[in-house]
């Protein structure tokens, strides 16, 4: 793989386990929460992270801002391996890659004025004299949409919209190059979530920002990604641009999530043949050998579960120009279609 | 035909030491026997608490239920004792509540929490209360029934326990089944596999539903009648068809609006819905939604439109409709 200077981030071969211990200094295995996991992103582009809990989807962005101990696996930020900086060094990159986080609720401190919750990250880095702080707060909360009035309020006093334009005003503090966003408008009612969504994408073309987007609900992803990727149990088992993703899935998982997605329409919901996966996620404690995905696959059962599936890995691979999927038989939807 | 429920001009308030909150404002609904009814509506919109009113499952104090009647099946449940209101409650009319993670008592094994109900509201023995249990994990989808019986509810997975507390829920036969936000907590695949469990159970029983959800997906998918709530009222009800190829009320189109679908075009921009839903502490005097309706008008801040019929079928508390 090649590691560009166009790319912004490059993930090579990440992976995070956390250790399961059983005794003082004793360890009975690891629960393997991201399992190899390659992707790059380019400046100005918004990449979706799509999977269900427990696929790791939190823990890849969490450990691309080095908040996590990685296990294995290198990440270049601006073309600099990340995992080779002292930890001084890491905290001064942190300038450039922020964090929007889930909810907006307990990611606020209660004792501190939205004033004081955006001049921290400012103060961190000695962003100049308390004037210059005290504009740069007023215009970020104008560029959410806020009023510099309310600076001096706590948080309790604002709905979660609000809140959450408070965090993302925060993130955007250090004019960051990077963002990434866990799971950003899960907590909000779906009026409010459709302004956070419209703020986020109108930030981005202003500031040129790139997302990394984390969430659960895939319209919300097709929305706002330009590309997206799906994972399950630690690894990505399909990426591609956001139309192909939901026009042609290749991957058996990303198909049966997608049918599972109910739309609000009761004329289309009658005519959907929905795929409904049988059982629940394996643990990543132990996760099946092979694919990860054969305990549960449609498309393997349909082919009278193949021996490959059970013990080869499938690697991610490019099965149509700029379509990669982790499926032996990612050609089988292809087939079908015609 | 006679409908299974009937509630009548239904008023929930919280007496709280910040003043009286209106959570639910002169609701009026009815469930026919064996049919679905979508209750939607976002935080606060006073859905759950319209449920728990239906059951009388809330403290008073704080709460206190006002209402002209709760009718079930000629009985007024509002004038109804302590021990009537046990018989009805997972008897007659059951509920699932949304977090399986805490409404399973972690202490008893699953067996002993279905057995308990059809215990006490089928009159049968142990023995035939234990059989009971299998048969109904069984029913729910839960591999090797006779043996998971046994086991507490921590040793479950999320989508797993929601089955068990359907297998409770349906355990004794209800012709209500009130499910308060079933899905919430699962993942989409978990949710398709709940809410297909749901559909072929209620209709195998023939038991009546009131889905509660914020999901106007789910409740596309799940429903044949739908009631859309804002700020303690019903703003609109409605067959689903209906509603969501021409919802009437403001709100419920903005709301429609303001959700990104998997099948939208590329590059489309939300419609989102501005400002914020009314403090329920201070009520505005008109429509609730006045403030935020693109359409409003004079007549919308003074008064409080009444839900009246814009087309057979369909009602609406809008001066505007449509």
């Amino acid at each position: 793989m090649n590691n560009t200077s166009e790319n912004l981030l490059e993930v090579q071969d990440l992976k995070v386990y956390f250790p399961i211990a059983s005794g003082i200094g004793t360890q009975r295995g690891a629960i393997k929460a991201v399992d190899g996991v390659n992707f790059s992103m380019k400046k100005g582009e918004t990449l979706g992270l799509v999977g269900e809990s427990g696929c790791g989807k939190s823990t890849t962005g969490r450990a691309i801002l080095q908040l996590l101990p990685v296990t294995s696996g290198k990440i270049f930020f601006q073309g600099e391996n990340l995992n080779s900086l002292s930890l001084n060094q890491i905290r001064q990159r942190r300038a450039n890659m922020q964090m929007i986080f889930q909810d907006p609720f307990s990611s606020l401190d209660p004792r501190y004025t939205i004033s004081q919750v955006i001049a921290e990250p400012l103060k961190n880095f000695r962003f100049g004299s308390q004037k210059a702080m005290q504009n740069r707060i007023s215009e970020l909360l104008e560029l959410v949409g806020m009023n510099p009035a309310y600076a001096n309020r706590f948080p309790h006093e604002f709905s979660g919209g609000q809140r959450q334009r408070i965090g993302i005003a925060r993130s955007l503090a250090l004019n960051p190059s990077l963002v990434i966003a866990d799971e950003p408008v899960s907590a909000l009612d779906v009026s409010v979530q459709a302004q956070v969504l419209n703020l986020m994408e109108d930030l981005q073309k202003k500031l040129s920002l790139t997302f990394l987007f984390i969430a659960h609900n895939l319209s919300v992803v097709r929305h706002i990604s330009s590309r997206v990727a799906v994972m399950y149990l630690g690894r990505i088992v399909e990426m591609t641009d956001s139309k192909s993703l939901y026009a042609m899935p290749l991957h058996p998982y990303t198909e049966a999530l997608l049918s599972a997605i109910p739309i609000p329409d009761p004329v289309l919901e009658l005519k959907r043949e929905r795929i409904v996966l049988k059982g629940d996620l394996p643990s990543p404690a132990n996760p099946p050998a092979g694919c990860h995905f054969h305990t549960r696959c449609p498309r393997a059962a349909a082919m009278g579960n193949p021996e490959i599936c059970r013990t080869e890995a499938p690697q991610l691979l490019e099965k149509s120009s700029n379509h990669l999927a982790a499926c032996h038989f990612a050609d089988y939807a292809a087939k079908k279609e015609g | 035909m006679p409908h299974l429920l009937e509630v009548a001009n239904l008023t929930t308030e919280f007496h709280t030491r910040a003043g009286i909150v209106k959570a639910v404002n002169g609701v009026n609904l009815f469930i026919d026997p064996g049919e679905t009814l979508g209750i939607v509506g976002e935080s606060g919109s006073g859905k759950s608490v319209t449920a728990l009113s239906i059951l009388r499952l809330l403290p008073t104090p704080p709460a206190s239920i006002t209402g002209n009647q709760i009718l079930y099946q000629n009985q007024d449940i509002l004038k109804l004792n302590e021990k009537q209101l046990r018989a009805l409650r997972g008897g007659k009319i059951s509920m699932i509540f949304q977090d399986p993670m805490t409404s399973l008592n972690p202490v008893y094994t699953v067996g002993f929490q279905i057995a308990e109900s059809v215990r006490l509201h089928m009159n049968l023995g142990r023995k035939e209360a234990i059989d009971r249990a299998i048969d109904m994990l069984d029913k729910v989808g839960i591999p090797s029934a006779a043996k998971r019986i046994n086991s507490y509810p921590h040793e479950f997975s999320g989508g797993m326990r929601q089955r068990v507390m359907i297998a409770i829920a349906l355990s004794c036969n209800p012709e209500l089944l009130i499910a308060d936000e079933p899905t919430t907590a699962l993942d989409v695949t978990i949710q398709a596999q709940i809410l297909e469990l749901m559909k072929g159970l209620t209709h195998e029983f023939h038991t009546a539903v009131m889905l509660i959800t914020h999901d106007m997906g789910v409740v596309a998918g799940s429903t044949q009648r739908v009631v859309v709530m804002y700020a303690g009222s019903i703003v609109e009800s409605a067959t689903t068809t209906q509603l969501f190829a021409m919802p009437a009320h403001q709100y419920t189109k903005a709301l429609l609006r303001s959700i990104p679908r998997l099948d939208d075009e590329d590059g489309k921009r939300l419609e989102p819905i501005t400002g914020q839903p009314p403090d329920l502490l201070h009520l505005p005097k008109g429509c609730p939604f006045a403030a935020r309706c693109p359409k409003a008008q004079q007549q919308c801040k003074e008064s409080v439109p009444a839900l009246t019929e814009v087309q057979p079928g369909q009602f609406a508390a809008c001066f505007y409709p449509f």
